[in-house]
């Protein structure tokens, strides 16, 4: 399975029709072929960090069908000249770490970062095994996965995706801020203090309300 | 949850604690307590006085009020309202040539547990 993640930031002069700009992304992407799922909504302003507008999350088969989708006629009739006055910051991953559980309405949440080039391989793995330790002990998380980037299109080469599903934003403003695991334990990586400090302050979180899991493979149905 | 504490052990160079505990109270500590850290005190090993021959590792003990207020220290603003990381995080690289290694460790106390 391959996610493609795309966060599109409006002009400003376009920011009151974001609602408009949604229908039109997603009857333009109901045309494409090889798409196995999409899901695109407004960026929750209230836990936004750099999210931009709106997030489009796509999950492919194969990273090859990823790569594929902007030659689809589709792409350049109705999707290229929505985005074309657009910023976009385009993440694409091979989901290997998961645990999804098939679940009704909540938010997805995801923290796009960059390990610096100097915490690689020892920190990035520190770092991944930290993450991982959280579903474990946070039990607002019901469904998570951490990947590395493959694809990356915009300024900053990230190279994690860390995506979590929960039953309201609360599971993320609450259990999962105030955890020991997270504040004690993982954050220090993120911490300018800490010495082990080794990701990319400009980093991305974006989360959207959702009326069903998006993660895994037997999600929802292009839309 | 009771006060969070946050522990930082510095091992300084031989021959620069002096230099290094002038920079912290002058440029640091200021800065910590306007993030809501209280200072709960502060050692040195070798105990007394500086040795030439020696490193000097210095403790500096502080604390804040709870969850919420590690995450205020930690999300901590500038008075413009910009990120203040950065400026923590010149701090930390402009002394960091004054030090062999440090390491910050957060504790909560054993007599606090429920």
């Amino acid at each position: 399975m391959f996610v493609a993640l795309r966060l599109i930031t409006l002009p400003q002069a376009q920011i009151l029709q974001r609602d408009a700009q949604l229908a039109e992304l997603r009857l333009g992407a109901a045309a494409l072929k090889g798409v196995a799922s999409s899901w695109i909504a407004p960026a929750l302003d209230g836990v936004a960090i750099n999210a931009g507008h709106i997030v489009w999350r796509m999950v492919f088969a194969t990273e090859r069908e990823a790569m594929a989708i902007r030659q689809d006629p589709a792409w350049g009739r109705a999707i290229a000249p929505l985005l074309a006055v657009t910023e976009v910051t385009s993440v694409g991953y091979r989901v290997t770490r998961s645990a999804v559980r098939l679940a009704g309405p909540g938010i997805w949440r995801a923290l796009i970062f960059r390990v610096m080039p100097e915490g690689f391989p020892a920190h990035a793995h520190a770092i991944e095994a930290g993450l991982m330790m959280m579903p474990k002990y946070v039990s607002s998380i019901r469904s998570w996965a951490l990947s590395p980037v493959a694809l990356v299109e915009g300024p900053k080469a990230f190279t994690h995706v860390w995506e979590q599903e929960f039953d309201d934003v609360s599971g993320l403003t609450g259990e999962y801020m105030t955890h020991p695991i997270h504040w004690g334990v993982v954050d220090s990586w993120f911490d300018a203090e800490c010495p082990n400090y080794m990701v990319d302050p400009q980093l991305i979180q974006v989360a959207v309300e959702i009326d069903r899991t998006i993660m895994g493979s037997a999600t929802a149905p292009a839309a | 949850m009771s006060r969070i504490f946050i522990l930082d052990e510095i091992i300084v160079k031989p021959g620069h604690a002096a230099a290094y505990l002038e920079a912290y109270a002058r440029d640091y500590a200021p800065s910590a307590q306007r993030r809501g850290m209280r200072s709960e005190g502060r050692w040195r090993n070798p105990p007394v006085q500086d040795f030439e021959e020696l490193p000097t590792t210095l403790y500096f003990m502080w604390s804040v009020e709870d969850v919420a207020g590690w995450w205020r220290m930690r999300l901590s603003r500038t008075d413009d309202g910009a990120d203040e990381r950065f400026e923590k995080l010149r701090w930390w690289q402009e002394t960091e040539p004054m030090t062999l290694n440090r390491k910050r460790s957060f504790l909560s106390s054993l007599d606090a547990e429920p």
